[in-house]
């Protein structure tokens, strides 16, 4: 029968690519947030084939959801940083 | 028996100035993976491949476009607080903010940052020039990279000596596919 993946199960892409939005994220200095095409130019530089807008934008809803990132919604764009529990993810998925 | 070095351990102990013209290439350039391995064994004699300058840029490029982008963003403030005009800490937060993001994308739009703050001293606008610069110089780089491209396609393709076949492979040659 074949595998079918449930939403708690995540493909290894998903998993590189928000390994990649939380990298961009985790060296941004303290004090200072970036804005989602930024993020986004980022991971594009550490995902292989380039991620498409739709899957980085559902990836990165997927970690605001899980508290791996916060976001400050502005005039202009969402700026995001890391929260603790990121940088614990990144550490725990090197 | 010594182990062969990892590919991307080899792209670290580059010589630290041919550690930096890589990170121009992928940074500034934004030179395309596959293009990187070809200039890296071009111009240094390494092999290296796509997943190696993948950890590569990982590891240096996010750390250095972050530090630039701070430090220039850091400088802004204290000429905007040695400006002599009392900006709120809101306004100075702001102006930080957009320095830290106009020099992390690298695009251009430094000139918007001065019209923003309207604010920095002579040193910053310096700075501000300083990199509007060197920004436009790497460009028209790569521009006349690509005209160069160009011509030497367009010489390709009006070559009547030579055959499909050896267009297609001089246009796969110059376009490095």
């Amino acid at each position: 029968m074949p595998e079918v993946l449930t939403h708690s199960m995540r493909t290894p892409r998903q998993t590189d690519l928000r390994r990649a939005l939380l990298t961009v994220l985790a060296n941004v200095p303290s004090g200072y947030l970036l804005p989602t095409p930024l993020v986004q130019s980022g991971a594009a530089r550490v995902v292989i084939p380039e991620p498409t807008t739709t899957e980085f934008e559902g990836e990165l809803r997927a970690a605001d959801s899980a508290r791996l990132i916060v976001g400050v919604v502005g005039e202009d764009a969402t700026r995001w940083k890391l929260t603790d529990a990121g940088r614990a993810w990144l550490a725990e998925h090197p | 028996m010594a182990r062969k070095p990892r590919s991307d351990s080899v792209l670290d102990s580059l010589p630290p100035e041919r550690r930096e013209q890589l990170v121009r290439w992928l940074v500034d350039e934004n030179l395309k993976y596959p293009e990187a391995v070809v200039r890296v064994w071009e111009k240094f004699g390494v092999k290296t491949s796509v997943s190696a300058l993948q950890k590569f840029y990982s590891r240096r490029c996010f750390t250095l476009r972050s530090s630039q982008a701070k430090d220039f963003a850091d400088l802004v403030v204290t000429e905007a607080k040695k400006s002599g005009n009392n900006f709120d800490s809101a306004t100075l937060a702001l102006v930080k903010q957009r320095a830290f993001e106009c020099v992390y994308a690298g695009n251009g739009k430094i000139s918007e940052l001065a019209i923003l703050a309207g604010i920095v001293g002579d040193s910053a606008k310096l700075e501000l020039k300083r990199q509007e610069l060197a920004l436009g110089e790497r460009r028209v780089a790569v521009l006349e990279r690509k005209a160069a491209m160009a011509d030497a396609a367009q010489g390709v393709v009006t070559d009547q000596t030579l055959t499909e076949e050896q267009k297609a492979a001089r246009l796969r040659e110059i376009f490095r596919m």
